[in-house]
This record gives structure tokens, C-alpha cells and sequence, in this order.
């Protein structure tokens, strides 16, 4: 399998610039404490509460980012045979299993930062079926603890949750659940606390979540900002590092000074007048994860259509699903954060609910749903949610990729692709 | 020709006769982690929801993305079709990714889409052996009591309980004894009698079901290889036929809907929602089984006799799949051949045919 190269995107921001600087000193700086200090570290799903972590100070390494940077080197389709070789499905899904992949090659020379060490656990919510095979398998080849988290089901559901869950997360997420998933984090601090030899202070984890909660409503300020402004400052290409980056790192001092000088860069922008695209015409949503092996996508319609990718649900999500006030009991709110994390983006009523609520706050013309038809889990609502969307009034495309494989994916044809969408479905009913 | 008897061959022609015969409340319920016994006590008729292949699938796909398994798909296309509308409710696992994904799709059917569906609800059944998933479930099979008591206008009653936790237990026996057949050699039962069986009796009243298991016929002489089936689901014996064509013979189902369709016997001496909380937590096999059931598996093989293994995967399974290493080397390790067919479609090709024949055609190596 050859892989397509990346297109390259084009940033506008000082932000973004100053965002993806400090991910790579990060990366070094993991490496160093993780490899070459041998410092105590987990590999986590991004669903999870790395928030426990941060309070120990324990490195996390994101699963889902580490496939991504292996897949940015280019090696996705060899790990992904790796996998394969050990008889492991080849259907299976990239996002979560290129880690394993990269374990299991063992080859220090070929791995970036010469593969992982191990871990002092690895951490997922079993949101699929899969993920906790992917995560035992790898616990065993790093011979590592494999801590999983339930994921309940969701009956009480409030179509307009979005409206409700920083103040009335208790309610919107069911106290159940959350009783489950506080027992579950309680169990991971034990486990953490006698694999280090560190406490865990509850303290630090309130001062933690305060700093969350300032940090996501930055960023929350800075996506109404960015939906109400015309024409569109800022695109998806600039918002997704800028907000992801420090999500990562959420509550640290650099996060939350980031975000302030992202929202008031936005400002800014928009105070300036400045956009995007000079001759705005289109007004684009992306819907799912990003298209991390060619993000040049997002800016190659600009000149062709005027059309600009607005919204993404990296910025968007920062005040629904991780601002919580009322910090009486930190680690209910914490819990509340992250037991609901793939049903709201992925299942209905919550996904096209959603959805269809952003597109109207942002003024969208058009969206496009990623379905990477890999992933049941990606892929799931999203017919659900182009219906819902399309009976809104907003056209609606699926894009068949998936987020970090390059196979099977041309640059070229799929901007002609959505070029005809745009060029039958929207530009036609434009003024 | 089969052993089972117009009871049990009743509903295998039509899926729904039992039920409506009996006018109770109709509960559809997906699979072997949904508490039955609990249906039954309550007065209702549990139904295994019948899935079957079908040549058109156009309104479930207008939905439902491509990847999930065959039988979601079948199942949407029934209910949109209105062909299960005699039922009541429709109870979901939260045990297995796809068709709890199926509940959220079809409350949301129901609500924004005009469809009109017997009413969805999610039997919430954590997998991890914790004390905090325990308490979950026990939880969760509370609310599955009083949904059920709703439904059919009853209390529960001190007895009805345990007196349906007794039946359930009187056809787990039976049904092992019955399924043990397929261990005596030449076999006394065949795969295919054992699948047909398997789905008749979640379609059967269970009082009927444990009279037609009591006096069950025999068949003789069967032959073949004996074959664990592993892997995906199974809704219909088509593959178990194509194995006996091929020279093998199923001697033990393990899916879902096979011989862990109902498990072991329930604690009869404990509380009784504790003791079916706990069974259903701990010995009903899903997709989400952590950890991988691999000595239950094993056991199977050593107690059947088997001599090969037939893994079958449908195209979409996600998960199963990644059980396969450790399963095929743990087999071979005990001298039992593997027969790998993944990327599988629903319902089974004749390309089926040439691995199989090929597989069961080549003896063993010593």
C-alpha cells in the first residue's frame, strides 16, 4: 500500500502557529520525561478523564494523537499490516489500533522515539466492543496494567442537552451513571496511587476543573464569536489546533493563557474585518473527526465555490460537553465530562440535534458528514443526522475516508466530488 | 428429517404463532443477555426477535449506516416493515455495540421520523466483572421489572419470580441433556437439529418448550467431523448444513445464540432479580465478555469432542475478530484444526462451499 502525500493546509493565526510550536516541544518534552527519564506515564483514549492524570502529574499519551503522529509519519499502512501479520483483523479500526500496531512491530529504529516504554496503565472506556480487546492485547505486549471503563447506556435523553449540561449535568447525564463512572475513577486512583507512590489531592483536582471550566468557555466564547461573524474569520483549519491542542492539555497554565489569546485573536480578526475566504459565498460544516492525512482539503474549495469550512465540532464542543459548573463535588463533574463523550457525538438524539442547532446558530449552507466506513463507531448517526440536517434545510454530503488511513483516498477526486455537491445542491438555490 | 416435533417446527414457519396464541403482552428481546425469566414472570410472551435474511433492506438502509451486523439490519427492516407490530416492546442489549446503537436509532425513529415501532427499551447490562458494574446491573434489572409490570398491568408476585427462574433452569438441563447427543459418537443429534432447535425454543412458550425437550426423538447414526462453530451470530442452520455437506458436523455452537443461549442454571436459592442480575452479568457470553471467555471455550471443545473449528465471521464484525488468534492457538495447541472464513456475507454464499470441502476433505496430521 502506497500512501497519498498530505496536502498541506494553510493557517492564518499567530495562535496556531504558537499552538503547534508548543505541541512539538510537548512531544519532545513527553519523550524525554516518558523514554529517556522514564517517568511514569499512561496511554489513554481521548474519552477518558486525563484529568486524574494531570492531577498527579502523570504524563498522558492520547491514543488517538499518537495515531495520528504515526500516521503522519507515514506509517499507518505498515503497522496496520503488522496487525494483520499477528492475525488481527484487517477490517479493524485505524484511529484506536495503530499503537498496538507500532508495539507489536518492534522495531525501535522504525518507531518513532524508538516505540513506547511501558506504560503505568492503559486507559479506555469501552465505548465499542473492540476497544478493549485493542487496549488487553497492548497492556500485554507492554506489560502493563489494563484499567476499562463501562460505558452505560444513555436512556434519559434530552435532545436539547446541549442547552442544559454545564449547569445541570447531574440530571442531563443521569446520577446512575455518573455514580458508576466516580466509582470506576476512584478505582484508577487507587491503582495509580500504588503504582507511584504518589496521593492524589482533590484539592488540586477542584483547582484543576476551575481552570477547565475557564479554558472551555474561552473557547466557547470564541466559537459564538466565530458563528455569528460574517464573513467567517477563522476556519476549521486554524480552530482544530488551537482548540485541541490545549484540550490536551486542559487546565495547565499554557492552556488556559492560550485559549485567552486565541479568543482574543478571533476578536480581533473580527474586528478587523478579516476572512477567510475574501469572497465568502458558502458556508461549510464538517461533521466527524478530522481529516488528519489531508488537511489541505479544508482550504481547496475556497477559490472555487468562496465556500469555508465554519464549523467543526473540536471548538463547538468545548462549552456543551466540558464546561461544568457547580465544582461542590469535582469528581462528579469530572465524571459527568466524559461518560457521555462518544454517545453525544456519535448517537441520536443527541448528535443530529445538535448538529442541526449549530448549523443554524452558524449560518451553514452546506454540510459534509465524514463516514469512515471502518468505524462503526465514527460512522455511526450519520445518516440520522443528514436526515435531520437536509429536513433543516441544509444540504447535506458523506465523505467515505477515514480520519488517519490514506488508502483509498484521492485529494483530487474528492474536492471534484464535493465541488459537484456544492456546484447542484447549493450553489444552485444561491442568489 | 428433523427431531423436533410440530411444536417446536410450529414456530420455526412462523415465528409469531406462539406468541399471539397466547395473549400476553408480546416482549421481542435481541439475545441471551436479556433476562427472560423476568418477561415471563411478569406475564408477557418473550420472543426472540426473529431475524431471518431478506432480499430487500431498503428502509433500514435509508438509515443505518453500512457497517453494522446483518442482523441489525434484518431486525430494522421487520420492525419498519411492521411485521413485528403484534409486540409490545422490543427490549435491546446494552451488551453488544450494535444493537444498543439499534435502541438509540429507533427511539429516535419513533420520535422525529414518523415510525411506528413496538416501543424500544435498553436492558443496561454492564460486562466488567466489578462490583460496581454489579451494583449497575442489579440496578438496571430493577428497572427492567417495573417497565414489565407496567406493560402488563400486573404486581410481580412473590412467586411468579422464582417459579419462572425454576422453568428457565428445568429447560437449561433438559437442554443439555438434549445438546450432550452431540457428543456420543455416531451423534444422536445433528447441528442443524441443535441450531433449529436453539431458535425454536426462544420463539416457544417455555412450558411447551420444556415438554417438547422432554420427549425430543433421536436420530441415528450422524456423521462427520465433529466442528466447533465459532464466531458470529447465527439466525438461520445454513451454515451448519454447508458443514455437513463438506463432511463436517457442528458439535457445539459457540455464538451468541447457540449453546450459551441460556448458560448455566440460575441460583434458585438467592434473591431472586439478585441471582438473575448476577447470571446475566457473569455467565451470559456477548461481544462485550471481559475476558475473553477463552477457558469456556476450551471446555467446549474438550466436553464435545471436537476435532475441528469453523470460525465464521460476518463482514461487518468488528469485534469477535480479535478473539481469533488466541482462540485458534489455544485450539491448536489441542490438536484441533481451524477453519478461518472472516469478511463473510449475510445470509452465506455457496463460496462457502469450496473452504469447507476443502477443509474437511484434508485428514488431520498426526
Amino acid at each position: 500500500m502506497t500512501e497519498a502525500p498530505a496536502a498541506r493546509s494553510r493557517k492564518d493565526l499567530s495562535s496556531t502557529a504558537l499552538a503547534m510550536a508548543h505541541q512539538r516541544e510537548f512531544a519532545k518534552t513527553l519523550q524525554k520525561r516518558v523514554v529517556e527519564d522514564r517517568e511514569p506515564f499512561a496511554i489513554a483514549q481521548a474519552d477518558t478523564a486525563h484529568e486524574i492524570f494531570h492531577t498527579l502529574d502523570i504524563p498522558v499519551l492520547t491514543n488517538q494523537w499518537w495515531s495520528a503522529y504515526l500516521s503522519a509519519k507515514q506509517l499507518s499502512g505498515h503497522y496496520l499490516r503488522v496487525l494483520q501479520d499477528n492475525g488481527y483483523p484487517d477490517n479493524s479500526c485505524r484511529y484506536c489500533t495503530l499503537g498496538l500496531g507500532c508495539t507489536l512491530d518492534a522495531d525501535t529504529k522504525r518507531a518513532p522515539w524508538g516505540g513506547l516504554p511501558r506504560p503505568t496503565v492503559l486507559a479506555a472506556r469501552m465505548t465499542c466492543d473492540c476497544i478493549q480487546r485493542v487496549f488487553t492485547h497492548w497492556a500485554r505486549a507492554l506489560q502493563s496494567h489494563c484499567y476499562l471503563f463501562e460505558a452505560p447506556g444513555w436512556t434519559h435523553k434530552d435532545p436539547r442537552w446541549f442547552e442544559k449540561s454545564r449547569s445541570e449535568w447531574e440530571s442531563v447525564y443521569e446520577p446512575r451513571r455518573i455514580d458508576l463512572h466516580v466509582q470506576e475513577l476512584q478505582g484508577l486512583i487507587t491503582l495509580l496511587e500504588q503504582e507511584t507512590g504518589r496521593r492524589f489531592d482533590h484539592d488540586k483536582l477542584l483547582t484543576l476543573m476551575e481552570r477547565v471550566n475557564q479554558q472551555e468557555s474561552l473557547m466557547y466564547e470564541a466559537a459564538l464569536m466565530i458563528g455569528a461573524a460574517r464573513p467567517c474569520p477563522v476556519s476549521v483549519v486554524d480552530q482544530i489546533p488551537n482548540v485541541m491542542i490545549p484540550q490536551w492539555h486542559r487546565g495547565s497554565d499554557w492552556a488556559v493563557s492560550h485559549a485567552q489569546r486565541f479568543r482574543d485573536e478571533v476578536r480581533a480578526r473580527i474586528d478587523q474585518g478579516a476572512a477567510v475566504c475574501a469572497n465568502e459565498r458558502i458556508r461549510l460544516m464538517w461533521i466527524g473527526a478530522g481529516l488528519w492525512h489531508d488537511p489541505g482539503f479544508y482550504n481547496a474549495l475556497e477559490e472555487r465555490h468562496g465556500a469555508v469550512f465554519v464549523w467543526s465540532m473540536y471548538l463547538a464542543f468545548a462549552g456543551p460537553q466540558y464546561i461544568r459548573l457547580g465544582l461542590d463535588a469535582p469528581l462528579r463533574a469530572l465524571a459527568s465530562r466524559v461518560c457521555s463523550m462518544n454517545e453525544v457525538l456519535h448517537l441520536p438524539p443527541w448528535m443530529n440535534e445538535w448538529m442541526v442547532s449549530e448549523a443554524k446558530r452558524c449560518g451553514i449552507d452546506a454540510a459534509l458528514i465524514l463516514v469512515p466506513s471502518t468505524n462503526r463507531l465514527s460512522i455511526s448517526g450519520t445518516r440520522l443526522t443528514k436526515l435531520s440536517l437536509e429536513a433543516a434545510g441544509i444540504p447535506t454530503i458523506e465523505i467515505d475516508a477515514d480520519m488517519v488511513d490514506a488508502k483509498n483516498f484521492q485529494h483530487g477526486s474528492m474536492v471534484d466530488h464535493v465541488s459537484e455537491f456544492l456546484r447542484t445542491r447549493v450553489e444552485r438555490g444561491k442568489p | 428429517m428433523t427431531v423436533l416435533d410440530a411444536r417446536l417446527t410450529s414456530v420455526l414457519k412462523d415465528p409469531l404463532s406462539a406468541a399471539k396464541a397466547s395473549g400476553k403482552p408480546i416482549v421481542l428481546y435481541v439475545s441471551n443477555d436479556i433476562p427472560v425469566e423476568l418477561i415471563y414472570a411478569c406475564g408477557c410472551f418473550p420472543l426472540q426477535l426473529p431475524t431471518a435474511p431478506r432480499s430487500d433492506y431498503a428502509r433500514a438502509d435509508r438509515y443505518l449506516e453500512p457497517n453494522f451486523e446483518p442482523m441489525v439490519r434484518s431486525a430494522l427492516e421487520q420492525l419498519l416493515q411492521g411485521e413485528l407490530n403484534a409486540a409490545s416492546m422490543l427490549v435491546l442489549p446494552r451488551s453488544n455495540d450494535a444493537w444498543q446503537r439499534l435502541y438509540y436509532y429507533l427511539c429516535e425513529l419513533a420520535r422525529s421520523f414518523g415510525e411506528h415501532i413496538p416501543e424500544p427499551f435498553l436492558f443496561d447490562l454492564q460486562k466488567l466483572p466489578s462490583a460496581s458494574s454489579a451494583h449497575y446491573n442489579l440496578q438496571s434489572t430493577r428497572l427492567l421489572a417495573a417497565k414489565l409490570r407496567a406493560l402488563a398491568g400486573t404486581t410481580l408476585s412473590d412467586a411468579a419470580l422464582p417459579q419462572a427462574i425454576a422453568l428457565y433452569n428445568r429447560i437449561r438441563t433438559q437442554l443439555a441433556r438434549v445438546l450432550q447427543r452431540r457428543f456420543e459418537r455416531p451423534m444422536r443429534l445433528s447441528g442443524v437439529d441443535a441450531m433449529q432447535l436453539f431458535i425454536a425454543i426462544q420463539r416457544q412458550d417455555p412450558t411447551v418448550t420444556e415438554a417438547a425437550l422432554r420427549s425430543l426423538g433421536d436420530s441415528d447414526g450422524i456423521r462427520g467431523t465433529p466442528t466447533l462453530l465459532i464466531g458470529s451470530t447465527h439466525d438461520t442452520p445454513h451454515l451448519h448444513e454447508a458443514i455437513a455437506r463438506a463432511g463436517g458436523q457442528v458439535v457445539a455452537d459457540f455464538h451468541s445464540r447457540g449453546d450459551w443461549s441460556f448458560g448455566p442454571t440460575v441460583d434458585e436459592q438467592r434473591d431472586p432479580l439478585e441471582a438473575l442480575s448476577d447470571h446475566y452479568h457473569n455467565h451470559s457470553l456477548s461481544s462485550r465478555s471481559h475476558p475473553l471467555p477463552l477457558q469456556a471455550l476450551l471446555d467446549a471443545a474438550a466436553k464435545s469432542g471436537a476435532e475441528a473449528a469453523v470460525f465464521f465471521y460476518y463482514s461487518e464484525e468488528e469485534a469477535l475478530t480479535w478473539d481469533y488468534p488466541a482462540q485458534s492457538k489455544a485450539l491448536a495447541e489441542r490438536g484441533i484444526r481451524c477453519l478461518l472464513l472472516p469478511r463473510q456475507p449475510y445470509p452465506i454464499s455457496a463460496d462457502v462451499e469450496a473452504p469447507l470441502g476443502a477443509f474437511f476433505s484434508t485428514k488431520s496430521t498426526p
